[in-house]
């Protein structure tokens, strides 16, 4: 029971596929759970917030003994995935409401449904991009997953890689301007 | 798209040496990649391209906002909203509903209009703009202005707004009920107005003024509703409707002004356009538009391009005769479709009309009258009625109130960022305050220097950024107090004592010290040492800024007006990519931007970028802190060349009562004393000017500053010259001529320019015409070689047009006349100027000569104006030009006789 965590992230370390599932399987629960409730939350903290989400479910994690102080950073590198999968998640599941067509809309705000949607479509179009470098640079994508869909800072990112800031600073750099022109 | 990922193995090393390098080296890098690589040249150049893009905007450096899904959101009686429970619906618009409801918990048992943006309308930064908002809203406290208690996201994301709820009827509902004379109408106008005007002193513009915000409660009480709800629902960069159609832009057409159609910013005067509206409908039933259909477009047009019909002519027939004359020209001055022609404040609407009530003279003049004279005026022809010329440009002096409001919401948030404060700043100020010191013991200034010394010269600490920051802040003290030798040795000593490694940290400390050389008169090494630290890539924004601005200052004391408002602007720039806004910092670079419109005449800006750092210091609480007292220094500069010496005067009396009240004992830099004694000068206070040129010179000889010891020999002999001794005016001309040239000016210099003007002064006073023409044509070469100082030009233009007259030659006087006239500051530069009374008073003896009575007097009371605001009312030039009005009263009524 106690360190059940670790012991997972480190058969997945060291390349147990079972344990990845079995990690990304409890962590995905929790954070989705979390992130729904979040929203549900009313009052001040409707927009999701996943740097918060993060720290709590390794709290929540760590307090109930499953997972040692030590491997936060490896849990967040994980959880960064399992992060960008809830939110992928989410928006995959906006959109198809919005094909249902179960959003009213009034007939003048276009304008500004677009700019609403264009969240959804970001989020989506950086997940299919970055899908499609997995094999070619699966560092810049966890980069990318930990920075953009975690909201970690490039300290902890460091961290959790084992690198310096200074790669995480040029791989993130990197990325943005790959995504930006695969996006363009 | 030409990126594919699966180029990516290849292409990730190649951008990997390509950011390495710095950015000018990439093309060639590029260009020179091996052939086995020609294929990536393309990918690789659109990826850097984008490079500045992705720095500057922050793509990807948040994820999108998610909000609960906007589904299933019907709302009827009983719904759940945040902490209200809905129980009927009061209304609803194109923007939002409106629910009574009561709070859920009856916590406090009161019913709120609960006010439910439809969500299409809702933006992703709303909930920002009501956490920033809300305490403002709430804030305003006005028995007649409808309360927010409340505002937030419900759990579903979606905002509310709980408003105190009014039981009551629009006024023009209420108007028609209670069948309300003209005069009660008014009276209730007032109530409204008044109630806006506390919301404007507060800053917060309504936008959305119409009847149905104003309600007349059972109490008979005016009660406004929803102000600034519209900028709370509006996006904070929202495009003019045009881009966005009403959607992000909540406007209601038949009120909105012509600024809320194309975007223009929108401020005081929107609410005053939106308020005449109303007035125009309360007193005639009718609305002052009839558009072709109710689509947006045709109010659109309406708005913008039709002048709306006088009150009076839509009237019913009873009401005609009260609205002719008065009523009709104060609403139509509501209506004016620029901001600038409108009432500057709802207080001045409120004053009219009050007048109006009491039968005394309104400020706004029938329509007819003041367009014919402004198209007069646009054309620099002669104004129609002189009494009228009076008002008109009054009211553009009013402009500046609303001005004034332009910026005041951006302000208001900006005023909310604290100072940045350096490490190193912090570790200087507690070395020089703390250390070594026991309990109780207390510094004096003179330790404080001692000690910024000591810590500036401290080679053996490593913390060099608190050395240099020492350097600078001594730096800057020395040269705000004159102290130009102590100041530069300072710079001198840290520069070369900085190790090699560390060069770069101490390009704002070489930069500033070219600054003050090129203030002392050495401009070829400041401009040497400028150019090579600009030339080198800076890499920190701050240091750059620094520079860059240094760079603005050697223009600026150089006289070159086009390149001190682009190094300023660049300087901003910079500033605002390095990120440490500080309100000091801001308001400094404003300052130099402020200084270069007013070196191109462009007095009006000039003054904004002033007004705009005062109230940023104001709103930081350091109003009367020593950048405050530098702002108003340098905007005395500005009121000083735009021919305003009365408005210059009241600026540098300001700063030095702040410098005095800060350190009494503070010694004026003879910069300063040398630019009141020419203020005092032009104001005909000529003892006074006299012993404070002779003060600056006395210090600026002492400092080693030349160029003000030159300036100081001028400033007395012009005024020397105006008291008519013209032989020692001309001694000590050529006693400047020998310091100018030790200052070794440029011929074009402001200081040797400024020679050239005084000298020809004097000349035209000893009646040697001809000399004095060459001596101007010099003068008005080298300014406009400068392309500057468009009204200084239009003062050598005038003093030639007086030759020529002297002389009877009418068509050269005429000629010169209107280049004078054309040069002079406008009307719409917000002051009035001596340079554009003398343009005018030459214009009047021009026609006297060519007996034209009737424009002779004109131009004089145009000159009359000009010379009273600029100059005082008993100033030489202001009873001068009173006798010509005398003098061509007396003529035309003769000739009337005749």
């Amino acid at each position: 029971m106690t360190d059940e965590l670790s012991l997972l992230i480190q058969r997945a370390h060291a390349g147990d596929e079972a344990a990845r599932e079995r990690l990304f399987a409890v962590a995905y629960e929790d954070l989705r759970g979390q992130a729904r409730a979040q929203l549900r939350d009313g009052g001040r903290n409707t927009l999701l917030n996943t740097t918060v989400l993060l720290h709590e479910s390794f709290l929540r994690f760590q307090r109930a003994g499953k997972l040692a102080g030590s491997e936060r950073g490896h849990f967040f590198a994980y959880a960064a995935r399992v992060m960008r999968s809830v939110i992928v998640d989410f928006a995959r599941q906006r959109q198809a409401e919005r094909r249902g067509g179960n959003a009213v809309h009034l007939p003048l705000d276009t304008q500004l449904a677009e700019n609403q949607h264009a969240g959804e479509d970001e989020v989506i179009q950086i997940n299919d991009a970055i899908e499609a470098l997995q094999a070619e640079d699966p560092r810049l994508v966890q980069v990318v997953e930990m920075r953009y869909f975690a909201g970690m800072t490039e300290q902890e990112i460091a961290t959790a890689l084992g690198v310096t800031d200074r790669t995480v600073r040029r791989d993130w750099e990197k990325a943005r301007l790959l995504l930006s022109a695969m996006l363009r | 798209m030409t990126i594919a990922a699966a180029d990516w193995k290849r292409l990730s090393p190649l951008l990997d040496a390509a950011l390495d390098l710095a950015p000018p080296e990439r093309a060639a890098w590029l260009a020179s990649l091996p052939a086995e690589h020609a294929d990536l040249r393309e990918p690789l150049g659109e990826l850097l391209a984008g490079r500045a893009a992705v720095e500057t905007d922050d793509f990807l450096n948040r994820l999108p906002e998610f909000s609960a899904a906007p589904s299933a959101l019907t709302l009827g009686p009983e719904s759940i909203v945040g902490p209200y429970r809905l129980l009927r619906e009061l209304g609803t618009g194109g923007t939002s509903s409106v629910w009574l409801a009561e709070l859920v918990d009856h916590s406090i048992q009161r019913k709120v209009a609960l006010k439910l943006p439809h969500l299409g309308l809702v933006d992703r930064g709303i909930a920002e703009r009501i956490a920033r908002e809300r305490q403002i809203l709430a804030s305003l406290e006005h028995p007649n202005i409808a309360r927010l208690y409340d505002a937030g996201l419900d759990e579903r994301g979606r905002p509310y707004l709980a408003l105190e709820y009014v039981d009551g009827v629009p006024p023009d509902e209420y108007c028609q009920t209670a069948q309300l004379d003209i005069c009660a109408k008014l009276s209730l106008f007032l109530n409204i107005l008044r109630a806006v005007a506390f919301a404007h002193a507060r800053l917060i513009v309504h936008r959305d003024l119409k009847p149905n915000n104003i309600l007349i409660a059972h109490d008979c009480e005016v009660r406004l509703l929803d102000f600034g709800i519209a900028r709370l629902l509006q996006p904070d960069n929202a495009l003019p409707v045009h881009h966005t159609m009403a959607g992000a832009t909540a406007l209601t057409p038949a009120y909105a002004a012509p600024e809320q159609f194309t975007g223009m910013p929108v401020t005081v005067a929107t609410d005053v356009y939106s308020l005449g509206v109303i007035l125009f409908e309360l007193l005639t039933g009718a609305s002052p538009y009839s558009p072709a259909g109710q689509s947006l477009g045709a109010y659109e047009h309406e708005v913008l391009h039709v002048e709306p019909p006088l009150a009076s002519r839509v009237a019913p027939p009873a009401e005609v005769g009260d609205l002719r004359g008065d009523l009709d020209a104060i609403v139509a001055k509501a209506l004016e479709k620029a901001p600038a022609d409108r009432y500057a404040s709802v207080e001045a609407f409120a004053r009219d009309i009050e007048h109006y009530l009491a039968r005394e003279p309104v400020s706004a003049r029938p329509r007819s009258f003041a367009y014919v004279a402004r198209k007069f005026l646009r054309r620099n022809a002669l104004p129609l009625l002189v009494a009228f010329t009076g008002v008109l440009v009054l009211s553009v002096a009013l402009g500046v109130a609303a001005w004034q409001w332009r910026d005041a919401e951006r302000q208001r948030a900006m005023a909310v960022e604290r100072l940045a404060n350096s490490q190193a700043a912090a570790m200087f100020t507690s070395t020089v305050l703390i250390e070594g010191m026991q309990p109780g013991e207390s510094l004096s200034f003179e330790q404080l220097i001692a000690r910024s010394e000591e810590i500036a010269r401290q080679t053996g600490r490593d913390d060099l950024r608190t050395r240099i920051f020492a350097t600078d802040f001594l730096a800057n003290w020395y040269r705000a107090n004159g102290l130009y030798r102590n100041a530069e040795a300072v710079l001198t000593r840290t520069i070369e004592s900085l190790p090699a490694e560390s060069a770069a940290l101490g390009a704002s400390l070489r930069c500033a010290r070219a600054e003050l050389w090129s203030q002392l008169g050495r401009t070829e090494e400041a401009l040497a040492t400028l150019t090579r630290e600009l030339s080198a890539t800076i890499a920190d924004d701050a240091i750059a800024s620094e520079c860059l601005l240094s760079r603005a200052g050697f223009a600026l004391n150089s006289g070159d007006a086009n390149g001190a408002l682009d190094y300023a602007q660049r300087a901003l720039n910079r500033f605002e990519v390095a990120g440490v806004d500080t309100v000091y910092g801001r308001s400094d670079i404003l300052q130099y931007i402020g200084a270069a419109y007013g070196l191109r005449d462009e007095f009006g800006a000039a003054h904004a970028q002033y007004r705009e750092a005062l109230e940023l210091l104001t709103a930081a609480g350091r109003g009367r802190g020593r950048a405050a007292a530098e702002v108003r220094e340098d905007w005395s500069s500005v009121w000083l060349n735009a021919g305003n010496p009365i408005r210059a005067l009241e600026e540098t009396d300001a700063a030095w009562d702040i410098i005095h009240e800060l350190s009494p004992n503070a010694q004026i830099s003879d910069r300063r004393i040398y630019r009141r004694a020419r203020i005092l000068g032009q104001l005909g206070r000529f003892g006074a000017a006299m012993s404070e040129f002779e003060q600056a010179r006395t210090l600026a000889s002492g400092r080693g500053n030349v160029v003000s010891v030159a300036g100081a020999l001028i400033g007395e002999a012009d005024v020397i010259a105006q008291q008519g001794r013209l032989d020692e005016a001309s001694k000590l001309l050529d006693l400047a001529l020998v310091s100018l040239h030790e200052a070794n000016l440029g011929e074009t210099h402001v200081v040797t320019t400024r020679y050239l003007m005084t000298r020809a002064t004097v000349l035209a006073a000893q009646q040697r015409a001809d000399d004095a023409r060459t001596v101007l044509t010099q003068a008005i070469r080298s300014y406009e070689s400068q392309g500057c100082c468009r009204a200084h030009i239009s003062l050598a233009h005038a003093m030639r047009g007086e030759l020529a007259l002297a002389e009877h030659d009418l068509s050269s006087a005429a000629d010169e006349a209107e280049k004078a006239r054309d040069l002079a500051p406008k009307f719409e530069e917000e002051s009035f100027s001596r340079f554009t009374g003398r343009a005018w008073y030459l214009t009047g003896l021009v026609y006297e000569q060519q007996r034209k009575p009737r424009e002779a007097r004109d131009a004089f009371a145009t000159a009359a104006v000009q010379f009273a605001g600029s100059s005082g009312d008993n100033h030489p030039d202001t009873l001068r030009v009173r006798d010509a009005i005398t003098r061509a009263s007396n003529q035309l009524a003769m000739s009337k006789n005749n």
